[in-house]
């Protein structure tokens, strides 16, 4: 080998995208590999596309919708999938429930929706037979599961179950080309494997922000599939859902907590918040100990640990104990009167001043907003008929 | 003499009245579990009378003055009614005699019924309000009937043995009957098979007996309830039974008792008057706690618990909460001048409830867990204890290598807030140029909070675990500033076959100040100071001087609180009260500070990891809370040692020191 | 079909930070769950229901006697070689079982969260998953338990399934583990051979290797091919990613500046 076969060069047919004014843009440093197509009119980001032309393998992603979306959850093992996934091969999401958004964005590139097998709704065994039909219809070289607690999780496992003669992996914490690797001996070690056939992710493996889109084709699953089959003798029945009210359910469950500390004067507002906000209501060692909020309430190393997508801290100075116990929140907002606290290091975001000042503001302001909210909906539907 | 023969009729009755309601209450007593005990102990009780009981009695002078005209001229009335009239002598200087004792009893009896009038309400009525009546009645009859009076008119003859009826239904009816004089008699013999007998011989007594755990695993057969700690009164040893007997209702507990105030449903009264409703062999309906006429357990009513001798006590006569809501901080045993042992009952019932039913609330079984589990109370990595002292360059206890003094840190270690108080002390150590070292790892829990919660079994299992590791070590003596580590290793340990020299950072502190190993100058604060005694420093191991005298010897006025010393508030932090975490109307530290508040005392200096974290726990403007070790390392000489030169002596004057330094 | 046995399946768990080998919290949920309802049944049904708790695997381990302090009278221990061997062995034993309950992860092992399914596959029972509560169905015809299950953010499902099946047990679920020391003086361990003589021809499994140390996962991200403009503008633009704090302003702005964060990252949807 000689010098100058590292002499990088330029390839001269390098990818342009054509933006909406028609002008050729062509973007220094994009990989090659990806085929320049025309913006397509849905799309509203100017990423390259990424799907193959001619896709000769795919890789299946199977993920429940909940509310008509995919959670973060599963557009992460989507992305997983797509960022794997080489030039012959295509994403295809099966989506389990209905489902209103473009997935584009999220890297998939064939689209199957199965509307009836919502995830509300106990049929374990629907779900897996109508599963293994379109997996032997459309022989996925893997399958992407997110390893959650609204079916998924659990399909998954009754799908690896039901084909031992096939590789898999749960609980995967971290995913790449050449490995998966997840937790074992009770959170101990961290235990590595060839890549197997169906991989059921841990959440946050992977980052859900794609530098390319794709296409997004719908596809009918019944085509694929022909029919869906039901069983003979259903085993299982759904009796109906039921929903804890926010201020009732358990703190480590919560999935936005409104919490206080010394710093909050006032009680009754700051539940009138947390309600405003259907979240649960914390509170720091010193609210408890001083008779504002009963034991169980306590946040923090001595009290519970928790684990809601959004902390809100209000009038919490942020004890190191405390913080141990909100290590695993990932928005952490702080309202406080001192901003050298403890606990504004911490927050994605803090606001500096009288606690049940911004308190009240925020009341009104969700208040109005929620009104706003109604009207939009109430006049997009006057505009629909 | 006809009124002579009546009586001595009445006195042969009453007496044998008195024998067999005593026996009929003996035999209760007897229901209990057997007990290690010698007759010759009874040879004891006039000393352990007059000494350790009167001790108590006389932190309050008026009751004791009383008392003892009362009983003292009652028992010799009763003496010499027995001479005079028992063997049927009727002689006049006798009659005088018993005339000048009576007398004697009737002052007592009246300066208590003065006393009664506006009695505290810690003071339980009932019965107790009726007795300043029937004992007056018994003195005005006896005097009546040893008057030098030749002929007595029948009508006062009458009213004389009326008199003496009402007196002796209540001396000896009332005895057999469970009635206030009983305390006489079960008080008498309680001192004299009290569970504790090391207490008279001036010694602290405040360890807790082992259970004997291991022979029952090895047998494997069932097991007598006695061996899992009490599930109903028959469990107690009867010595305990008897002693529960022996309480006179005062209510010295219940005002020193630290959940009362803070308004958790415990009064030490209460309790041991529960567990004497329990002495009734009734079996079908029980007897109810519906006749106490004492304070009742803040929150909780009358009339609702009953039991007997075999029924369950806990929650049928006494609610699941009373019995963890105590610190078992020993101010009720402290104050009791029956010297019954409220701490050891509650333990008895906390170990059965712990070691049958795991029913430990709060936070408790999550801690007894972790001290299976990883030998530390919160969950920690036992590696992780000393990281505090990296940065320190102490020595780490190694298998051979002898140390002087052994450092054990206990769980304050883990405390980001106590590991301040522990770089203190590891720097006086250095600065006393002391041979020491910390355990490092090898430190498991001393499982002083398992057995107060009752779990004996993993108390057991961490105390052979340390002595074994202990006993693979070569040192002297272990220091800690950790009063319930102290405790534990120093007091407990023993019974599991480790013996060691144990010391409190005070002790030793103080002693080397005063050897001068120790070289201090004077604090420069300026703010006004206290002291917290920690329970089980002064209580548990009756250390209350060293750490005054090394808050003097940096030129502290140590202000006293309400209550110090060996009476000093619990701060709400010991027996594991933090984890069952009971409510009450307030919190027990916050009562402490209050203490601290009202003398203007704008610093708390303490000796004790749960001390430190229950008093900082207080909300809102209070002192600042310093462990000794840190107010001391503040105001140590070493510190003003210029680097690089050797100091040879140096000579103090106030916080000026002038160093004659002397180069080689 | 009313229930008659009952059984509970349980493992060696590790303390996440001693490494002390210890019952699994999970297991024990399940166990406790089921002595519940054993005893429920017994004290309201006609015929007895049997409840046996099983452990397959090493022999030797002491952690067992947990379990026994936790409620167990007695433990079934299957002494089996080889983890492989696991499921066979299990399966063998329960055949004539009409409820099987297990926990949801395992602290131990692979801790794949697979067993049940596998176990539920091999003896073709049903199986209902992230199960708070069970109760027998009141309904004859159903013929089998109704389940509460847990789904996240607060939301629960009751699901009925047919016996026999396999339950496992969320680890949120409301149940109370009561260690008492008596019990495990009283409870007993009883061994048993492993009634497999040879194995199955082993399936195909991963080949795991275990890091001797624990590091954080790393993420997966999408290579960014960035032009130079992007980089630049990457590098002198910072994403704005938390740690922002607002001093100025009045509360009314502040408020509007927290909803604007909590509508930027969807965490309200109005």
């Amino acid at each position: 080998m000689t010098e100058h076969h590292n002499i990088k060069r330029i390839n001269p047919r390098r990818a342009y995208e054509i933006m909406t004014n028609g002008v050729k843009r062509i973007t220094l440093g994009l990989n090659s590999d990806y085929v320049a197509h025309e913006v397509s009119l849905h799309q509203t980001s100017n990423k390259p596309l990424r799907s193959p032309k001619k896709a000769e393998k795919r890789v299946l992603v199977i993920a429940h919708s909940e509310r008509g979306t995919l959670d973060d959850h599963a557009k992460q093992c989507l992305a997983a999938a797509a960022i794997l996934a080489d030039a012959e091969t295509a994403v295809v999401a099966l989506v389990l429930g209905e489902l209103q958004e473009d997935l584009s964005n999220a890297g998939v590139d064939e689209v199957l929706v199965m509307d009836t097998l919502d995830y509300q709704t106990f049929q374990p065994d629907i779900e897996l037979a109508f599963v293994k039909n379109i997996i032997t219809s459309l022989q996925p070289s893997r399958i992407f599961m997110p390893d959650n607690l609204i079916g998924d999780g659990d399909l998954g496992r009754r799908l690896i179950a039901s084909q031992p003669e096939k590789l898999a992996a749960t609980h995967v914490i971290e995913i790449n080309n050449a490995h998966i690797a997840n937790y074992q001996l009770g959170g101990n070690a961290i235990a590595l494997a060839s890549f197997p056939y169906i991989v059921l992710l841990a959440p946050d493996a992977a980052d859900t922000s794609l530098p390319f889109s794709a296409s997004a084709l719908a596809i009918d699953p019944l085509t694929a599939n022909q029919q869906m089959r039901h069983a003979q003798t259903p085993s299982y029945a759904s009796l109906g859902m039921q929903t804890i009210d926010a201020a009732k359910i358990a703190l480590e469950e919560a999935d936005f907590i409104v919490s206080a500390g010394n710093g909050v004067s006032n009680v009754q507002t700051l539940q009138t918040l947390a309600a405003a906000l259907d979240a649960a209501v914390g509170a720091s060692r010193v609210a408890v100990d001083d008779g504002k909020f009963s034991r169980d309430k306590q946040i923090g190393a001595t009290g519970k640990t928790v684990s809601a997508s959004t902390y809100f801290a209000i009038g919490i100075s942020g004890a190191l104990q405390h913080l141990q116990g909100i290590k695993d929140c990932r928005h952490v907002i702080a309202i406080n009167r001192d901003h050298s606290a403890a606990i504004v290091k911490r927050a994605n975001l803090s606001l500096i001043g009288d606690a049940e000042e911004i308190m009240q503001a925020l009341i009104s302001a969700i208040a109005e907003a929620k009104i706003t909210a109604i009207t939009d909906v109430k006049l997009a539907t006057q505009e629909a008929a | 003499m006809g009124l002579n023969y009546f009586i001595s009729a009445l006195f042969w009755l009453a007496t044998a009245t008195l024998f067999v309601g005593l026996y009929k209450r003996t035999q209760l007593w007897r229901t209990g579990q057997a007990a290690e005990f010698s007759w010759l102990n009874l040879l004891a009780i006039p000393k352990r009378y007059f000494v350790d009981l009167h001790h108590v009695v006389a932190r309050e002078p008026y009751i004791a003055r009383t008392h003892v005209a009362t009983a003292g001229g009652a028992v010799a009335a009763l003496a010499l009614v027995a001479v005079n009239y028992g063997l049927m002598l009727y002689s006049a200087p006798l009659n005088w005699a018993i005339l000048g004792a009576t007398a004697l009893m009737l002052i007592g009896v009246f300066f208590m019924w003065l006393r009664r009038r506006n009695a505290p309400a810690r003071l339980s009525r009932g019965a107790w309000s009726r007795l300043p009546y029937t004992l007056a009645a018994f003195a005005l009859g006896l005097i009546i009937i040893s008057l030098p009076v030749p002929v007595i008119s029948g009508s006062v003859a009458v009213l004389a043995l009326l008199l003496l009826l009402a007196g002796s239904a209540e001396l000896a009816l009332g005895i057999g009957l469970g009635g206030p004089m009983k305390h006489a008699i079960a008080g008498l013999l309680h001192l004299a098979f009290h569970p504790r007998q090391t207490r008279f011989n001036g010694q602290l007594s405040t360890a807790l007996k082992p259970l004997l755990l291991d022979e029952i695993a090895l047998d494997g057969i069932t097991i007598e309830n006695e061996q899992y700690g009490v599930n109903k009164p028959s469990d107690f040893k009867w010595n305990q039974l008897l002693g529960f007997d022996a309480c006179v209702q005062c209510g010295k507990c219940e005002a020193a008792c630290p959940a009362f105030a803070a308004g958790q449903p415990l009064n030490p009264k209460k309790l041991i008057q529960d567990l004497v409703v329990g002495l009734s062999n009734d079996e079908k309906s029980g007897t109810t706690d519906a006749n106490f006429t004492g304070s009742p357990y803040p929150g909780i009513a009358l009339g609702e618990h009953s039991g007997s001798m075999h029924s369950p006590i806990v929650p049928l006569l006494i609610p699941h909460e009373t019995i963890w809501s105590c610190t078992t901080c020993r101010a009720c045993v402290q104050e009791c001048p029956m010297l019954i042992e409220h701490v050891d009952a509650i333990v008895d019932m906390r170990r059965n409830l712990t070691l049958t039913q795991g029913s430990a609330p709060g936070k408790a079984p999550q801690t007894l867990e972790n001290l299976r589990q990883t030998a530390t109370v919160g969950g920690y990595d036992r590696k992780a204890r000393y990281h505090w002292s990296v940065d320190l360059d102490v020595k780490t206890i190694q298998k051979n290598q002898a140390v002087d003094i052994l450092l054990v840190a206990g769980e304050g270690a883990f405390d980001m807030r106590y590991q301040r108080s522990l770089r203190a002390l590891v720097r006086l150590l250095k600065a006393a140029n002391l041979d020491f070292a910390i355990m490092g790892a090898l430190e498991r829990d001393t499982g002083d909070t398992a057995r107060r919660l009752g779990d004996e079994a993993t108390f057991q299992m961490l105390a052979k675990q340390n002595i074994e590791t202990f006993n693979g070590l070569t040192f002297k003596r272990i220091v800690t500033a950790d009063p319930h580590v102290m405790h534990s290793l120093k007091n407990e340990y023993p019974s599991f076959g480790g013996h060691y020299q144990v010391f409190h950072h005070s002790t030793l502190l103080a002693e080397l100040v005063s050897s001068g190993q120790l070289k201090l100058g004077k604090s420069a604060e300026t703010r006004k100071l206290t002291y917290h005694d920690p329970c089980y420093l002064g209580r548990y191991n009756g250390e209350t001087e060293a750490p005054r005298a090394l808050l003097k010897s940096i030129g502290f006025e140590i202000n006293e609180m309400e209550r110090s010393g060996l009476r000093g508030r619990c701060c709400g932090g010991g027996g594991g009260a933090p984890l069952t975490d009971i409510p009450g109307k307030q919190r027990i530290p916050d009562i402490r500070i209050q203490d601290a508040r009202s003398i203007g005392a704008e610093l708390v200096a303490v000796a004790c990891p749960q001390c430190t974290s229950m008093l900082e726990g207080v909300v809102g403007n209070r002192p600042e809370v310093l462990d000794i070790a840190e107010l001391l390392a503040a105001a140590l000489v070493a510190d003003l040692e210029v680097e690089g030169l050797e100091l040879k002596g140096l000579e103090l004057k106030g916080l000026e020191i002038k160093a004659s330094v002397a180069h080689d | 079909m009313s229930i008659k046995n009952i059984a509970a399946l349980v493992s060696v768990g590790r303390h996440p930070v001693s490494g002390e080998a210890r019952h699994c919290r999970n297991d024990s949920l399940a166990m406790t769950l089921g002595l519940a309802l054993t005893s429920h049944l017994n004290a309201t049904e006609t015929n007895t229901v049997s409840f046996k708790v099983l452990h397959a695997g090493n022999a030797n381990n002491t952690a067992l006697k947990d379990y026994l302090a936790l409620g167990a009278s007695h433990i079934d221990m299957i002494d089996v070689a080889a983890e492989s061997l696991i499921i066979d062995a299990l399966a063998a034993n329960l055949t004539n079982t009409d409820l099987i309950l297990t926990g949801s992860r395992a602290e131990n092992g692979l801790d794949s969260g697979m067993l049940p399914y596998q176990l539920a596959e091999k003896l073709g029972f049903s199986l209902v998953a992230n199960a708070l509560a069970i109760q027998q169905t009141t309904d004859g015809l159903t013929g089998g338990l109704e389940v509460l299950q847990f789904l996240p953010k607060g939301k629960r499902r009751s699901v009925t399934v047919q016996l026999p099946a396999v339950i496992v047990v969320h680890p949120l679920a409301p149940v109370e583990l009561r260690h008492a020391y008596a019990r495990q003086v009283t409870g007993t361990i009883n061994q048993q051979a492993s009634p497999l003589t040879h194995a199955t021809p082993q399936e195909k499994t991963l080949k795991w290797q275990t890091e001797t140390i624990l590091r954080k996962p790393i993420k997966l991200k999408a290579r960014e091919n960035k032009s130079g403009h992007a980089r630049m503008l990457s590098a002198t633009v910072s994403e704005n990613k938390g740690g922002a704090v607002v001093i100025e302003g009045n509360s009314v702005e502040k408020a509007q500046v927290i909803l604007g964060y909590l509508r930027e990252h969807r965490l309200i949807n109005f």
